[in-house]
C-alpha cells in the first residue's frame, strides 16, 4: 500500500533522518576526535570539525607500538581480531551446515536427541559458561599430554628420528587462535537457522539429485550449498561482527599481550592510571576497529539484501 | 531400450501400512505403459519403487532381465520426470540437463553435445543460459524432459508430469511427450490421475485402485470391455452410465424393463453398464425406458443429455451422449434407447460378468430396444 501524503512523508523522513543523525553522530565525532591532539579534546566543546593532528595520530597508531594498549601495536591488534573474527565465521558456518545437513537429511539413532542436545545449547551463551570453559580450554590437551608420555612418544619418535627429540605438549589452548576461537564456534544459531532453510529442500530435489547419480557429498556440494548461499552471506556478516565484537573471553583467556584483539586493546588504553586518556589515540583505534566489519557489510551486502527479496523456486 | 518385469511387487510400509500389492507387469521394449488410478491408489509408490527411491519389500524388479531391487537410482538406468519438475533452481538449464552426466564422469565434448542435441529436439536451445525462475512452465517442464533424454535411459518415469500445467499447455505437452517417445523409442512408465492423458498416451493401461492392479490393457479394450465397475467409471469422461438391476429369467431387469441376458443367480442384484455414446435419446413413449431431460450441457462437437429415470424401485441419472440435433429440451419427457450390445454386466462385487452382452443375442435386444434400427 502506498499512500500519496506530503506530510506523512515529510513526517517519514523527518524520522529517518533523526534516526541516521544519532547513529552517525557519535562516528562522526570519533573520527573528528581522532584529528586533534589529545589536549584539544580535554577541552570543552568538543570539536566537530578536522584538527590537523590526524596524520599524527594514525601514523603513531599503525608504525609503532601504542604503550598505552601494552605495548603491541594496532596492527597486531586488528590481526589477532581478524583471525579470531574470520576463525569463528568460518568454524561455525561450517560445523553448522554439516551439522545441519546430517539432522535433516539422515536418518540415523539418536536424531532428534542429537538436534535437542544442538539446541539446548543455545539457552548457554559463552558469558553464562564461561568459568567452564575456561577450566575446559585451560585443560585442553592435557589428556593429549598423558596419553603422549603412556605410550612413550618421545623415546618412539627418537628412535624413529635416529635423534633425541622432546615434544612438549601445552596444558590447554591458553593464549591460542584455536582457544580465542574453538569455544566460540560451538553454538546452536546457526546450525538452527540452516535446519529450518533445509527443511524447505524439496523431496523431489533431492530425489532428482539422486536420479542424477549425485552422492551425499556432491549433493551438500552442489546443490544445498548454493541453494542456501543467501543465508550463509547473511551469517557470514552476523558471525564477522559477533566474533569481531568478543571482549569477555579473550579478555579472560589471553595472558600475553601479543594475543590482545583490538576491542581490548581499546579498552585497555583508556585505563590509565596516571593520565588521561589519550583520547584521540583512542578514538583512532576505535574508528580502525570499525573498517572490517564494514568492509564484510559492504561485500556481503548484496546477496545479503538478494536473500531477503528474492524467493527462488 | 529395455524391457521391464514386475513380478509381485509389493511395498509394505515400516508401521504396516500397505501400499501396493503383488503387481504383475511385463513391460515390452519401447512400449509406453500408463499407471492410472485416483489419488492413494499406490500408483506413485509404485513409480518410486521402479526407480528406486522406495524400497521394494515384497517381490522382484528385472530392468532388462537384471534384478535391480537393491540397485541405487543412479545404477539402474532410469531416467525421471517429476510433476514438479524439481529443476536444480541455482543451476542454468545447460547445467541442469548436464548434471547427470558430469556425475556419470562424462567427457565434456561429450555432454556438450547430448544436452545440445536435447536442447534442439525440445526447442529449447535459446534458453540454455537461462534459470529455471525465468522460464514458463511449459519451458521448465521441457528441461525436465531434456534432464531425461540426455542420459539416454533405459527407462523414462514419468510421475504426473503435467498436473502442474494449466488445460491448454497440458494438452500441448501431451501431444509432445507422445511424439517424442515415438522418435527416440526408450521404455515408459508414466504414471497419472487424468484419464485423458491415460487413454491418449499409452499403449497399454495399467489401472490401479487400493494398491491393486485392477486391468491392464490397451486403452480401448479397457475402456470397451472394463474388468471392474470401478474402471468402467474410472475410464472415460463423462463416465460409464451405472443401472442397477435384478437377474430374472436369464435376464437383468431395470425395474420392469429387460436390459440384456444374464446367467447370474436367479433374483440377484446386478449393475448394468452402458457407456453414453451407446444410448440415444428419443421422443417420449418410443421406448419403455421413460424419463425426463433434466440438463442439456452443449460441449459444441457433442452435447451431454443427463436424463433422470424413474422407475418403481429405481430412480437414477443417466448421461446420454448425443449430436446437437437430437438434443431435446431440457425438462422435456424422453424416452431411451440403449444398445444391448454394448452392455457390461457386473457382478454385485463389482467384477465383470464374462463376455455376457457379446452372448446376450443382439439381434433381440430385449424390451430395451424396440425402437432401434
Amino acid at each position: 500500500m502506498i499512500e500519496r501524503r506530503p506530510l506523512l512523508d515529510l513526517l517519514t523522513h523527518l524520522m529517518l533522518l533523526v534516526g541516521v543523525a544519532a547513529t552517525c553522530f557519535p562516528i562522526w565525532i570519533a573520527l573528528v576526535a581522532s584529528t586533534h591532539p589529545p589536549e584539544r579534546l580535554s577541552q570543552r566543546p568538543l570539536p566537530l570539525w578536522f584538527g590537523d593532528h590526524g596524520w599524527e595520530t594514525f601514523s603513531t597508531l599503525l608504525l609503532t607500538d601504542v604503550g598505552q594498549a601494552g605495548g603491541v601495536s594496532i596492527t597486531t591488534m586488528l590481526l589477532n581480531s581478524l583471525i579470531m573474527a574470520v576463525g569463528i565465521t568460518v568454524g561455525k558456518i561450517a560445523v553448522s551446515l554439516t551439522a545441519a545437513y546430517a539432522v535433516v537429511f539422515f536418518r540415523f539413532p539418536f536424531r532428534f536427541l542429537c538436534f535437542w542436545l544442538i539446541f539446548i545449547t543455545l539457552m548457554l551463551p559463552v558469558e553464562v559458561r564461561i568459568l567452564p570453559t575456561y577450566d575446559v580450554v585451560a585443560g585442553f590437551l592435557k589428556p593429549a599430554q598423558a596419553a603422549w608420555t603412556w605410550v612413550e612418544g618421545d623415546s618412539w619418535l627418537s628412535r624413529l628420528l635416529g635423534y633425541e627429540v622432546v615434544v612438549a605438549i601445552p596444558n590447554g589452548l591458553l593464549d591460542s587462535y584455536w582457544g580465542l576461537t574453538l569455544p566460540l564456534i560451538a553454538s546452536a544459531t546457526a546450525t538452527f537457522l540452516f535446519r529450518q532453510i533445509f527443511l524447505t529442500v524439496p523431496d523431489e530435489l533431492v530425489e532428482a539429485a539422486k536420479i542424477d547419480g549425485a552422492g551425499p557429498w556432491r549433493f551438500f556440494v552442489d546443490i544445498l550449498i548454493p541453494l542456501s548461499r543467501t543465508n550463509i552471506a547473511a551469517l557470514t556478516i552476523i558471525l564477522f561482527i559477533f566474533g569481531w565484537n568478543q571482549y569477555l573471553w579473550p579478555l579472560l583467556m589471553t595472558t600475553d599481550v601479543q594475543m590482545t584483539t583490538v576491542v581490548m586493546g581499546i579498552s585497555r588504553m583508556l585505563n590509565t592510571d596516571t593520565a588521561l586518556p589519550a583520547w584521540n589515540l583512542v578514538m583512532g583505534t576505535a574508528i580502525l576497529a570499525m573498517l572490517p566489519p564494514v568492509i564484510v557489510v559492504l561485500a556481503m551486502q548484496k546477496l545479503f539484501v538478494q536473500g531477503l527479496t528474492e524467493r527462488e523456486k | 531400450m529395455a524391457e521391464v518385469t514386475l513380478q509381485g511387487l509389493g511395498k509394505v510400509y515400516r508401521g504396516g501400512t500397505r501400499a501396493v500389492e503383488a503387481v504383475d507387469l511385463h513391460v515390452a521394449d519401447g512400449e509406453f505403459i500408463v499407471v492410472v488410478g485416483p489419488s492413494g491408489c499406490g500408483k506413485s509408490t509404485l513409480l518410486r519403487m521402479i526407480a528406486g527411491l522406495e524400497t521394494i519389500t515384497e517381490g522382484t524388479l528385472l530392468i532388462d532381465g537384471r534384478a535391480v531391487n537393491r540397485l541405487e537410482p543412479a545404477e539402474r538406468d532410469i531416467a525421471m520426470v517429476f510433476q514438479n519438475y524439481a529443476l536444480y533452481p541455482h543451476m542454468t538449464v545447460f547445467n541442469n540437463m548436464a548434471y547427470g552426466l558430469r556425475n556419470r564422469g562424462e567427457r565434456r565434448r561429450v555432454i556438450d553435445s547430448k544436452v545440445h542435441d536435447a536442447a534442439e529436439v525440445l526447442g529449447l536451445s535459446e534458453l540454455l543460459q537461462r534459470k529455471p525462475s525465468q522460464l514458463s512452465g511449459g519451458q521448465r517442464q521441457r528441461v525436465a524432459m531434456g534432464r531425461a533424454i540426455v542420459r539416454e535411459p533405459k527407462v523414462f518415469l514419468f510421475d504426473e508430469p503435467l498436473s502442474n500445467l494449466d488445460a491448454k499447455l497440458r494438452v500441448q505437452m501431451r501431444l509432445e511427450i507422445k511424439r517424442l517417445q515415438r522418435r527416440i523409442g526408450t521404455t515408459s512408465i508414466y504414471v497419472t490421475h487424468d484419464q485423458v492423458e491415460a487413454m491418449t498416451l499409452a499403449d497399454r493401461l495399467v489401472a490401479m485402485r487400493g494398491g491393486k492392479v485392477e486391468q491392464i490393457g490397451a486403452p480401448m479394450e479397457l475402456y470397451e470391455t472394463p474388468a471392474s465397475q470401478f474402471v468402467a467409471g474410472f475410464i472415460g469422461t463423462p463416465p460409464m452410465n451405472m443401472l442397477p438391476a435384478r437377474v430374472s429369467g436369464g435376464g437383468a431387469y431395470f425395474g420392469e424393463i429387460r436390459l440384456t441376458d444374464c446367467q447370474q443367480a436367479e433374483g440377484s442384484s446386478v449393475t448394468v453398464g452402458i457407456r453414453p455414446e451407446h444410448m440415444t435419446v428419443e421422443p417420449h413413449d418410443r421406448t419403455p425406458m421413460l424419463g425426463r431431460a433434466e440438463l442439456i450441457e452443449r460441449l459444441g462437437a457433442e452435447t451431454l443429455v443427463h436424463v433422470s429415470l424413474s422407475h418403481p424401485g429405481a430412480s437414477v441419472e443417466v448421461v446420454v451422449r448425443c449430436p446437437e440435433t437430437q438434443a431435446p429440451e431440457e425438462g422435456s419427457a424422453v424416452s431411451l434407447n440403449l444398445r444391448a450390445k454394448r452392455m457390461v454386466v457386473f457382478d454385485p462385487d463389482g467384477r465383470r460378468v464374462s463376455e455376457v452382452a457379446e452372448a446376450g443375442s443382439a439381434e433381440e435386444p430385449g424390451a430395451a430396444e424396440p425402437g432401434a434400427a
